[in-house]
């Protein structure tokens, strides 16, 4: 029940209002993730949170989990750290075998803001690696938001990725001008194909009389173990 | 001076509309869930349609600068497709929760039939339970008659008129909408619908209180600049800034605001385009150089 502790942290940082409509939403999710309402309430969220950062003070943060160093929530947007506690209440009350099913659904049918949150939630539910596929095509969602949502400051993609979609997430941050030192186990994931990638993305920009992105030395020159 | 375009299908236009639509002013557009020009044939074409309309577009647009928000609904054309009416009906209660959702519509008459008055109904049921205000489409025969039939309508069911912006009207509609306590909006187009001088004519005669004007720009032979074009004819007439800021920026963020959706950021001023910094961190430029406000962009 490491998501619980999120929902007092978010209480203070939302209106009275949106805590009783949170406290409603939160005994719907208690009866499952896979209904209507359920599914109502993960839409309706956003804007009773809004988009303000969660930055937590001190000690505020202790209880919750911790997945490679990323504090559940912590420096997410209040919408997506909302909605994190939603659908961790919902699966826990729901059968371990149609988690990936839910999951995927919400993430077909989500807005920008509804896909963002899923793909920073994905490291933090159970068995994680399930769901690999939806984080993949998070990576290939043009819309930045989403994007950034998988492959910046989330410890999904270095963990539960296999080397081919981890590449693209890598040459598509550098290709859309997007830091890789943001993403997180890079160091780790630096494999030769990943290199020989990186340094023909830098010999075709050169041939065209571009700029090569400067973060692609952290991955050709091996400066990702200092960035990292 | 910012301007709103309440009516705008921009899934049909380029970037380089939207480039010229920010540089005369565009701060934010709504985009209407309508008829793509030929017929659809299955439900889930429609859902990918609403999908694009809350992901793909809304982001679109950002990178312009522009604040894109929408409506859903069936619209009446295909309203009267009974295979895929009710299914349509069906995915409305899943994505009319859905934030940047600002109304329901386009709804309304089209040819006037038994089915598109049964869809209508229903969908001004589903604005009251979700509590969004409603955009009705009025149709381009039979005008007056259809704008009498959807006034008597709001009136039977008791449709909050606060609630209710009335489209497409013209020197024969518009003063039937405005003593129903709806909302107006007319549609600026090249040929047909409404044109700049007859819209003066109209501003003159009826004010500014509760009028909006759009481009209506979709796939046909239109115009995104409609709004800013329209402002510009309202001010060569003499008619006061007050009078035009009021249809062409306050009158569709009062209308639209009352869904509780219509998140403007800063609003009144939105923040300087720059695609180095843009809101919510997005950045999507395909190797051109990033567009600072007051520069042109650079040709890549």
């Amino acid at each position: 029940m490491s998501w619980r502790p999120l929902v007092p942290i978010l209480n203070a940082r939302i209106s009275a209002v949106s805590s009783t409509w949170f406290a409603e939403a939160l005994r719907d999710a208690e009866r499952g993730a896979g209904t209507e309402i359920f599914a109502a309430r993960w839409s309706g969220l956003g804007r009773r949170f809004g988009r303000a950062s969660v930055i937590m003070a001190g000690a505020e943060g202790e209880a919750l989990a911790v997945v490679s160093g990323q504090v559940l929530g912590d420096g997410w947007a209040l919408d997506e750290a909302g909605r994190a506690a939603l659908l961790m209440c919902g699966l826990a009350a729901t059968a371990v075998g149609r988690h990936l099913r839910i999951v995927a659904e919400l993430f077909r049918t989500g807005e920008v803001r509804e896909q963002r949150a899923l793909a920073r939630v994905l490291a933090f539910l159970p068995q994680p690696e399930r769901f690999s596929e939806i984080a993949v095509e998070a990576i290939r969602i043009n819309a930045a938001s989403v994007f950034e949502g998988i492959a910046c400051d989330n410890p999904y993609p270095a963990t539960h990725l296999a080397e081919g979609a981890f590449n693209q997430m890598v040459v598509k941050a550098l290709f859309n001008g997007i830091s890789v030192a943001r993403i997180r186990g890079l160091a780790q994931r630096r494999t030769p194909e990943l290199i020989r990638m990186v340094t023909a993305l830098s010999s075709e920009r050169l041939a065209a009389g571009r700029a090569v992105p400067q973060d692609a030395a952290l991955i050709t020159k091996g400066q990702a173990d200092a960035a990292v | 001076m910012q301007l709103f375009d309440p009516h705008v299908h921009m899934t049909s236009r380029t970037t380089d509309d939207y480039q010229a639509m920010a540089a005369a002013g565009i701060a934010a557009v709504v985009e209407p869930a309508f008829w793509v020009g030929q017929p659809r044939t299955h439900v889930g074409t429609f859902e990918d349609y609403f999908l694009s309309l809350l992901g793909w577009e809304r982001f679109r647009a950002q990178q312009f600068g522009i604040r894109h928000f929408c409506t859903l609904a069936l619209n009446p054309k295909e309203a009267n497709n009974e295979a895929l009416a009710a299914g349509v009906i069906g995915l409305l209660r899943r994505y009319l929760e859905k934030d940047g959702v600002v109304a329901v519509g386009e709804i309304g008459y089209d040819d006037q039939t038994e089915a598109e008055h049964r869809r209508f109904t229903e969908q001004l049921a589903l604005a009251r339970e979700f509590e969004l205000p409603v955009l009705i489409h009025t149709p381009h025969r039979d005008k007056k008659r259809g704008t009498e039939r959807t006034l008597a309508l709001i009136a039977e069911t008791k449709f909050p008129p606060e609630l209710t912006l009335v489209d497409h009207n013209n020197e024969e509609t518009l003063e039937m909408v405005l003593r129903s306590g709806c909302w107006a909006g007319h549609s600026i187009y090249p040929a047909t619908k409404m044109d700049e001088p007859r819209m003066v004519t109209l501003v003159q005669k009826y004010g500014a209180e509760r009028i909006l004007v759009n481009s209506a720009a979709d796939w046909g032979v239109s115009d995104p600049l409609k709004v800013p074009k329209t402002a510009e004819a309202l001010r060569r007439a003499g008619v006061a800034d007050a009078a035009i800021e009021t249809i062409c920026w306050t009158n569709p963020v009062r209308f639209f605001a009352q869904s509780g959706r219509l998140e403007l950021g800063d609003g009144v001023v939105p923040p300087g385009v720059d695609q180095r910094q843009l809101w919510e961190g997005n950045s999507v430029l395909r190797g051109q150089a990033p567009r600072v406000d007051g520069q042109r962009p650079r040709d890549s």
